[in-house]
């Protein structure tokens, strides 16, 4: 797969990130991703984190991308989002996500993000 | 200035914050280091003072091991992670996924986006009580 359709991939998913509604054929069956705040997860255990997320924004979440860099089997989207949680705090994250590509799949995904800003306020909302 | 050239440079930027000097010259004079968790920019001459003070509080410069770089035109994505050793005997292990920018060879801005809570819980304290 080319560098270019393995950056659309990665905007598609950026923007199902928005709903949770994650379109699952994007990612490979050994699909793992990572946040430090959670560590290592399973396609399976991602997959259930995502549905409950976008259920503490009051108002949705929204994610901007503002850069990508790609290379080879690799795309680095940075984003920042807006939103609002449940608790009435707003959200204001600053990502930069690393994909990993197989056969035009995702077959990693690590989350680097505010970690400060995300225990602050959305563990909070999310009860964790 | 090709991409795998801005990728060394790159490399070499780490490996000099890891030796615990870095040479001001791989940065452009008007060199800004972004960072989410203060949400500000600061000049490369408060980028310099914050290094020294982080290096301060370290038996030795903490090290940065750089484990995967992205590149497209002027642009260098790194991931990387920290190792150290604060005076305290704690260890600073932080994760890291850098941007930069490049102009004519030189950084000319660097985004750090890292776990910032880690900064917040083992960094913070020590910073504001010296």
């Amino acid at each position: 797969m080319s560098v270019e359709a393995n950056k659309e991939t990665a905007r598609r998913l950026i923007s199902q990130l928005e709903t949770g509604k994650i379109d699952t054929s994007m990612l490979a069956d050994s699909f793992t991703m990572w946040t430090a705040i959670t560590g290592e997860m399973s396609r399976e255990q991602y997959l259930g984190f995502g549905v409950a997320v976008p259920a503490v924004f009051t108002k949705p979440l929204e994610l901007h991308i503002t850069e990508m860099t790609a290379e080879g089997n690799r795309v680095a989207v940075q984003v920042h989002s807006g939103g609002e949680l449940k608790t009435g705090v707003p959200y204001r994250n600053n990502y930069h996500f690393l994909f990993e590509f197989e056969g035009g799949k995702i077959v990693r995904m690590r989350e680097h993000m505010d970690t400060k800003h995300a225990s602050e306020t959305l563990a909070v909302a999310l009860g964790a | 200035m090709s991409t795998e050239t801005n990728k060394r440079t790159a490399r070499t930027l780490f490996e000099m914050v890891s030796a615990g000097a870095i040479d001001p010259e791989i940065f452009t004079d008007s060199f800004v280091l972004w960072a989410p968790m203060t949400g500000q920019e600061m000049s490369r001459e408060q980028y310099f003072a914050g290094y020294e003070a982080l290096r301060r509080e370290f038996r030795t410069p903490f090290k940065i091991i750089v484990t995967g770089m992205v590149a497209e035109e002027d642009r260098v994505a790194v991931e990387g992670r920290s190792e150290g050793e604060f005076t305290t005997g704690e260890p600073y292990r932080n994760h890291y996924h850098f941007l930069l920018y490049f102009k004519d060879g030189k950084i000319a801005r660097m985004h750090e986006h890292m776990d910032s809570k880690h900064v917040m819980d083992v960094v913070m304290p020590k910073l504001s009580v010296s």
